[in-house]
């Protein structure tokens, strides 16, 4: 346990060095978060709700979700491909700790550096120029946090998944694109899934992307109470053990082609 | 022009190294066109709840989205590698580019040629063309121009941001996101019309970003509407002019952006 | 006329240092401190120092990347950041460290971009391409991408790409840097021969002293960003003197060895440093009368590398 405190603690800081990026970042960030909010803002002027949402809860989600986008990492994480390309991969395999554990608790590690200084920043941006909503309930803010980390390891299982693909094909970054804009779209970045309709949100709401940005969304703007939001909670804990195993199959598989044909 | 004739073939180059991987390539190339769909669905799902945005339909929007999107990508072909500045800088490709007798800008540009962009120009087109086939636009010559002249500025003026925007990386190293926020931001806000934005969102994106020339202007023309934000009448035909202006500028600060790397290295 | 001309130049950077957690200072820095000197047409020049002495500075001020803070420069009577392009065509370039070639196209197809982007006639290039070709003996390789080359292979491929365009001057910047000693050899033979042959001048950076010794009549030594020594090398040999080490390993421990031409500098168990002058004793020589005095199971040796000379041109001055 301590080993892997220690190994999240070095994930914080690797990216604290780059504080021109982590700026930049943020601008941008909050630049999309404002064209979006001016796009419902028009929306809402015609209509009144939308499956419950009121113009304030969609603006809190659009630049919470924006603050988000750095802390799930949705786009262009390869480290792990890029070690299967070079064959470190093969060494690294062999060190006395868990491969998956080891990478899970570095992108936690990260995850909460971009959550404080690339998550924050935009919704308090957004919060001086719109009306946002904050949670009413205090317990709201734990719950939350729990949910964050929760889909913070969906998203790390995915693209961990994504990088082993790295074993069977030759450029990992169709794989990539592919899957991250089809995580954008139904994980409810794009367009929150209560948008859509009805049919489509009920097949979407049983894929593992909900589990990413929606269920986090639901439990801050209080859409979920109580026993709801601790379900909402286990399904996400669901999605992060189911995925995780499948990612350890997948290195499994992987690496036995690793040992077969030496790399 | 003779030049011209030089970038051509290293950009040809770059091409057809891309096509030594066929397979990859053609998916990639698919993969391009369906996910730009993408960006499509969250237009399509907000007009499954209203029949206007801010007094739009949505094929009028989709002539935005099209249109501004079909220059946008095939900007992207040859600008998208400014991206790849601050590596060209570090890896000291940059110095190899000062030591042949071509242009600076030219050979940036043809350093890299992303030739998977095609698929989210065919997804634009398609866009453009379903958004006409519903909108029964009253088709003369000048609005035929208008509509030439408006794919044209609109490359151009993608280009000259993607120049302007990407060369801040000779200033500020890590700060390339910070052009993102007008390259992909400004194509974004372009799907939109202007007049949802707040005003000083107007005028930084007409005035000093030209991203309303890009579509929403000479769409107003072209489709014969009215402009909510009063804007006079005059900036409809204005885009090429703009373009042209937008050259002089981006040149001028790609000057000024190689001087620098001159005299700092870095 | 002299090929290159520089008087006084200067090169001063702007480095930030941080001094607090988020407060930095800025710190000026000269790369190049009043550097003057000419090299003649035809002329072949080492230009040495160790890391970070301004070499390579110096070279992108000539090849027009870098404009010079202060002083004047003149390549082939051309001001080179003022009039890069046309420079362009009449030198040649290559860094050691990286390749101007396209790594992903095979080496045959970056010449001929080359000779579109030189606009070489095509008599001029099929010529060089086929001396350089046999010269350099790239016919091998020439259908192969370039990422697939060796590091020997591209360096001769860079060689041939930067002088399609029969240049005036060639600028080299570290040639041999982690090339093994065949490579080594191969590459200047050739620049000996493209020196003599063809009359091209050469300026080249190096900190490897092999290099000056078999090429360059003629070595500047820079060192903090100013010339410490302009002429050939045997004079500084002769002058500053620069030794050389042999190292031998005996079967058993022995007191310092004494031999005739040599200086034992350290001993440490079975092994013992003996410095000596290349010109005066010969190593073969130097390992007979060890022979005679006890059993040696290995020797080494190590030649004066460019810091030492640095040094002792310091040391005398």
């Amino acid at each position: 346990m301590r080993l892997w405190w220690e190994v999240a603690r070095r994930g914080f800081r690797r990216y604290a060095t780059y504080r021109g990026a982590t700026f930049a970042g943020v601008f941008t960030n909050s630049v999309f978060g404002f064209i979006r909010a001016y796009v419902y803002l028009a929306l809402f002027a015609v209509v009144r709700h939308i499956n419950g949402y009121t113009v304030s809860d969609t603006l809190t989600y659009t630049f919470l979700s924006q603050g988000m986008l750095m802390p799930l990492f949705i786009w262009g994480w390869s480290e792990i491909a890029d070690t299967v390309y070079s064959g470190q991969i093969a060494t690294d395999l062999y060190r006395p700790f868990d491969y998956e554990t080891y990478w899970l608790s570095q992108d936690l590690g990260r995850a909460t550096y971009h959550a404080i200084l690339r998550g924050i920043p935009p919704f308090v941006v957004g919060a001086v120029f719109f009306t946002l909503r904050l949670p009413h309930d205090p317990e709201t803010w734990l719950l939350f946090c729990v949910s964050f980390y929760l889909a913070v390891a969906v998203s790390f299982a995915l693209r961990f998944m994504v990088n082993l693909s790295a074993f069977w094909i030759i450029d990992v970054r169709g794989v990539m694109g592919l899957s991250a804009s089809v995580w954008t779209l139904l994980s409810g970045f794009t367009i929150p899934i209560a948008f859509f309709p009805e049919t489509l949100r009920h097949i979407i709401d049983f894929t593992p992307f909900v589990a990413m940005l929606e269920m986090p969304m639901n439990i801050f703007l209080e859409r979920v109470h109580g026993v709801a939001a601790l379900q909402t909670l286990g399904v996400q804990l669901f999605w992060v053990v189911a995925l995780l195993t499948a990612g350890r199959i997948m290195l499994k598989a992987g690496s036995q082609k690793l040992v077969v044909q030496g790399g | 022009m003779a030049d011209a004739a030089v970038f051509l073939r290293l950009a040809g180059s770059r091409v057809r190294a891309q096509f030594s991987y066929r397979l990859s390539f053609l998916l990639q190339i698919v993969g391009a066109f369906l996910l730009s769909f993408l960006d499509f669905v969250a237009i399509l799902v907000i007009f499954l709840h209203l029949p206007r945005l801010a007094h739009w339909t949505l094929p009028e929007v989709a002539f935005l989205y099209g249109s501004s999107y079909v220059a946008f990508k095939a900007g992207d072909v040859i600008g998208g590698n400014l991206d790849k500045l601050p590596l060209l800088i570090r890896m000291g490709t940059f110095d190899q580019v000062l030591t042949r007798p071509l242009g600076t800008l030219g050979q940036t540009l043809t350093v890299d040629i992303d030739i998977r962009h095609v698929g989210g120009i065919v997804q634009g087109l398609v866009v453009l063309l379903y958004s006409i086939s519903r909108l029964h636009i009253a088709w003369d010559p000048v609005r035929a121009v208008m509509f030439v002249a408006m794919i044209a500025s609109a490359l151009v003026i993608y280009g000259a941001i993607w120049v302007s925007a990407n060369a801040v990386s000779f200033w500020v190293m890590d700060a390339r996101e910070v052009a993102n926020s007008v390259t992909y931001g400004g194509n974004f806000l372009s799907q939109y019309p202007m007049s949802i934005y707040s005003i000083w969102m107007r005028r930084l994106f007409a005035y000093v970003i030209p991203i309303a020339f890009v579509s929403y202007y000479p769409a107003l023309y072209i489709l014969g509407k009215t402009d909510a934000t009063h804007s006079p009448f005059v900036l409809r035909f204005l885009s090429p002019l703009v373009a042209v202006a937008s050259v002089i500028v981006a040149r001028f600060i790609w000057r000024m952006a190689v001087r620098r790397y001159r005299s700092t290295g870095s | 006329m002299n090929a290159v001309e520089l008087r006084d130049i200067r090169k001063t950077f702007n480095v930030y240092r941080r001094t607090g957690r988020i407060r930095r200072e800025r710190v000026e820095v000269d790369a190049v401190a009043g550097i003057s000197f000419t090299v003649a047409r035809g002329e072949m020049v080492g230009y040495v120092g160790p890391n970070g002495a301004g070499k390579s500075t110096t070279v992108k001020m000539l090849t027009g990347i870098l404009v010079p803070s202060s002083g004047f420069v003149r390549v082939l009577d051309l001001e080179p950041t003022r009039q890069r392009v046309e420079l362009a065509r009449r030198i040649g370039v290559v860094f050691g460290q990286r390749t101007q070639l396209w790594w992903d196209l095979p080496l045959r197809d970056s010449f001929e971009l080359l000779r579109y982007i030189y606009r070489i006639p095509s008599d001029v290039y099929e010529r060089n391409l086929a001396e350089f070709g046999k010269v350099l003996d790239l016919e091998t390789f020439i259908d192969t991408p370039v990422r697939q080359l060796s590091l020997g292979q591209r360096m001769r491929g860079d060689l041939a790409a930067a002088l399609l365009h029969d240049p005036e001057i060639l600028f080299l910047d570290e040639p041999t840097i982690g090339l093994d000693v065949v490579a080594k050899a191969r590459i200047r033979e050739f620049l000996a021969r493209l020196n003599v042959e063809r009359g091209t001048t050469v300026l080249l950076t190096t900190h490897d002293m092999d290099d000056i010794e078999r090429l360059c009549k003629r070595m500047l030594v820079i060192d903090h960003g100013r010339v410490i020594y302009d002429g050939d090398l045997q004079t500084v040999k002769a002058r500053y003197g620069a030794d050389s080490v042999l190292v031998v390993d005996l079967e058993e421990t022995a007191p310092p060895l004494d031999v005739p031409g040599a200086t034992v500098e350290r001993v440490d168990g079975p092994r013992q440093w003996l410095r000596f002058r290349r010109e005066h004793t010969s190593a073969a020589s130097l390992l007979s009368h060890i022979a005679s005095k006890a059993a040696v199971r290995d020797i080494a040796i190590q030649d004066p590398d460019i810091e030492d000379v640095v040094r002792r041109i310091y040391g005398s001055s």
